[in-house]
């Protein structure tokens, strides 16, 4: 790292945990500012979960060496004049791209990347660095490419036990899935393809909820609704046996009503007891 | 009954309290000044109605591009160099295409092999010179040549980005009962002693303001009217069936640039000042993306403060104070202009930027807001659109304006009275979207720490 009179001037043992861009060597780095794409068409947001604007990334910047323990100014020179640095390069992440995909590469042999490299090594913007700064959220991080491989597998491991999963599936488990769900459809093929695609798109969900002891409560929770058994008053949140109130569903719970219908059942008494009656009446 | 003395103010005030008249300012202060926080309105008066709760509008895409050289598998410094490509430049070139190099040299393309969706590419050099590469070099296909008597060459597909925001549904509400609507109290507002004029008055401006602010800083909403399992739906259940349905939210101009356009920072905002190299860097940016000549720089007071001390301490700066015209339509903003490095740019100050209570915490009163000026856009095929538009649903309430409606209620309403309880209740309702197209020329520069 080139050091001038009043810019890079970090202790030793700092510069030498610096990792140098070997020549012709591949960095990329991964933006982690990416937005939820919210569009309406699920496709779309399969083919690109996240949308990433392009952002400047500070090229220089106050650091306190962890080794020496003193604030010091860093970052990557422009012009200089009498050994005193007077601007700095700029970086715009996805500058060149027409759509950015929120990765960007660095390459060794390039001198300006590798002044980029050593600078954004230090960045309090980037996931990991060695001089955090407390106000500062980081923005980027080096992809390392040992785990990001290690996810992948593991992705697809989740999604290998899914489909595993699905094969065992009969009729009544695609009911009450879709019931804990609260899905309105009652036609068991077009419930297959509805649970079918959400262990595609979803497998990590669809496996919590396979395994989740809650989904047949759910289920039986749904169906005493659908026969009447139960009544839910979507405004008040009142749950009702007849004409007595069982339990109130909280306002911050009402999304998830069956949710917390089914808590309620795992964990009072007079839970249980409704849940039993509800299960003799399913049965009639 | 009399006694003897002087008839002193103690006197007087001893002997009832209601007999001394007060002496009150009819006129209330507004501190606040709320009723300034219409600047994207102003600048967004451009209006198109929609027929549904999500719109969408395409951009083209480039017809020229660069390509990143990932590493070079052979012949660099002599005149046939074979590189491979970055994926994400991958599948843009094509044989015969002419490059040019980073050295400056021309080359053609011989082969293209393509495996796992990463091209090897074979350039040949056309003047017979010897051509230097090195991973990470750019290269631009700005040509092609072809042979006598040639067969067509492969066809290039240019696509379209979709971009989309949703619209939201604004109201606000008044109402007042039949014993304080019969009162009147010490103060006027719009010559009115009455407190619901106070009260509309206010009501109107606070409406105003809420569209402007999420219009600025909104963020458009995951759910939509039409999805069948919301995740976000309208927890003001209070009578009458209403309540419960889904909600939209629209986004605004800062979460468009976040998304879309440029989001910079000046290199010292920590200490919040701003170079001219700062300035250098996003003429740069907007230059590389293709972006318009004119701009309109604006934001708070203190981020204008801080361009202010640099471009007015510069010897020949030209600075020129001018009213803002859009549409060629003068508007109550005085700006500052500036020509540098081929831009124009207009700096104006947005009064919403430095509300206390709004996005001061935040880096949006933090940043300069670089829009083109004039808010218009070119559209493939010749012609212009607005840059920032609002995108509504036209009035179905009774009374109102086309974009505001206003529904009245309550036995004393004078409008509408209906029903049995004593009062007046008059709700504003509004469906309103923003609208910003070729977002790629907008920017956000952090200029405050």
């Amino acid at each position: 790292m080139l050091k001038y009179k009043n810019l890079n001037n970090i202790s030793d043992e700092l510069a030498k945990e610096i990792p140098k861009l070997e020549l012709g060597q591949e960095v990329v780095f991964q933006m982690l500012n990416g937005h939820p794409n919210n569009d309406n068409d699920r496709n779309e947001r399969e083919r690109q979960p996240f949308l990433y604007g392009k952002t400047q990334l500070q090229t220089k910047f106050r650091i306190r060496d962890p080794k020496s323990g003193n604030s010091v100014d860093v970052g990557v020179p422009m012009a200089v004049e009498n050994d005193t640095v007077t601007s700095y390069r700029p970086f715009l992440a996805g500058q060149d791209d027409g759509v950015f995909n929120g990765k960007f590469s660095l390459f060794g042999g390039n001198q300006i990347h590798e002044e980029l490299y050593e600078i954004f090594w230090l960045s309090p913007e980037r996931e990991g660095s060695p001089c955090p700064d407390l106000r500062v959220k980081p923005v980027f991080k080096i992809v390392n490419h040992k785990e990001e491989a290690t996810k992948a597998i593991n992705k697809v491991d989740i999604l290998r036990k899914a489909l595993e999963d699905l094969k065992t599936m009969e009729d009544v488990h695609y009911a009450n899935f879709g019931a804990s769900q609260n899905w309105s459809e009652t036609d068991i093929e077009f419930l297959k393809a509805k649970v079918s695609e959400f262990a595609r798109s979803h497998p990590d969900k669809f496996l919590a909820i396979r395994e989740d002891k809650a989904t047949s409560i759910k289920a039986n929770v749904k169906k005493a609704i659908d026969k009447q058994i139960l009544t839910y008053d979507a405004i008040t949140g009142d749950v009702l046996t007849g004409d007595s109130v069982v339990m109130k569903v909280a306002k911050d719970h009402k999304a998830d009503y069956l949710g917390a219908i089914a808590r309620w059942i795992g964990e009072s008494k007079n839970g249980k007891q409704v849940y039993d009656g509800i299960l003799k009446q399913l049965e009639n | 009954m009399s006694t003897i003395g002087n008839i002193t103010k103690s006197y007087v005030s001893a002997l009832d309290p209601l007999l001394d008249t007060r002496e009150i300012n009819r006129l209330v202060t507004d501190v606040y000044n709320d009723d300034m926080l219409t600047d994207i309105l102003g600048w967004a008066d451009r209006k198109l109605p929609t027929t549904q709760p999500f719109y969408s509008t395409y951009i083209n895409s480039s017809l020229f591009n660069l390509v990143t050289v990932n590493s070079v598998t052979s012949g660099s410094g002599t005149t046939t160099v074979i590189v491979v490509l970055t994926a994400a430049t991958s599948g843009q070139i094509k044989v015969q295409d002419e490059v040019k190099l980073t050295d400056n040299t021309v080359g053609i393309v011989y082969a293209v092999s393509t495996t796992s969706g990463i091209d090897t590419v074979t350039i040949k050099s056309v003047a017979g010179a010897d051509m230097t590469v090195t991973g990470s070099d750019r290269l631009a296909i700005f040509s092609v040549a072809m042979g006598e008597r040639a067969d067509a060459p492969a066809n290039e597909r240019f696509g379209v980005t979709r971009y989309f925001n949703k619209y939201q549904i604004f109201p606000i509400t008044s109402e007042i009962t039949d014993v304080q609507n019969a009162s009147t109290v010490e103060i006027t507002v719009d010559g009115s002693n009455k407190y619901i004029v106070k009260d509309h008055y206010e009501k109107t401006v606070k409406l105003k303001g809420m569209i402007n602010a999420a219009f600025i800083g909104g963020d458009m909403s995951v759910t939509s009217f039409s999805d069948s399992s919301p995740y976000l739906t309208d927890q003001n259940i209070v009578s009458g069936g209403g309540g419960g349905g889904n909600v939209q939210t629209t986004r605004g101009v800062d979460k468009y640039i976040e998304l879309y356009g440029i989001s910079a920072a000046a290199a010292s905002y920590a200490t919040s000042t701003v170079s001219l190299a700062d300035l250098a860097a996003m003429l740069d940016f907007l230059t590389a993306a293709r972006a318009p000549l004119d701009y309109l720089v604006a934001g708070g007071k203190a981020a204008r403060r801080a361009y202010d001390n640099l471009l007015k301490n510069l010897g020949s700066s030209g600075v020129t104070s001018a009213r803002m015209v859009i549409d060629g339509r003068e508007i109550d903003y005085t700006v500052d202009k500036v020509t540098y490095g081929g831009y124009n740019l207009n700096f104006a100050t947005m009064p919403i930027l430095d509300h206390p209570s709004l996005f001061s915490q935040v880096i949006i009163s933090k940043s300069m807001y670089w829009l083109p000026y004039n808010k218009q856009v070119k559209v493939l095929g010749g012609g212009y659109d607005p840059a920032i538009r609002v995108r509504y649903v036209p009035n179905q309430a009774k009374y109102g304006n086309d974009l505001i409606g206003e529904v009245h209620g309550g036995a004393l309403s004078p409008v509408n009275p209906n029903g049995y309880v004593q009062e007046w209740k008059t709700v504003w309702n509004t469906i309103q979207g923003l609208e910003c197209l070729g977002v790629q020329h907008f920017g956000r520069q952090r200029i405050l720490a």
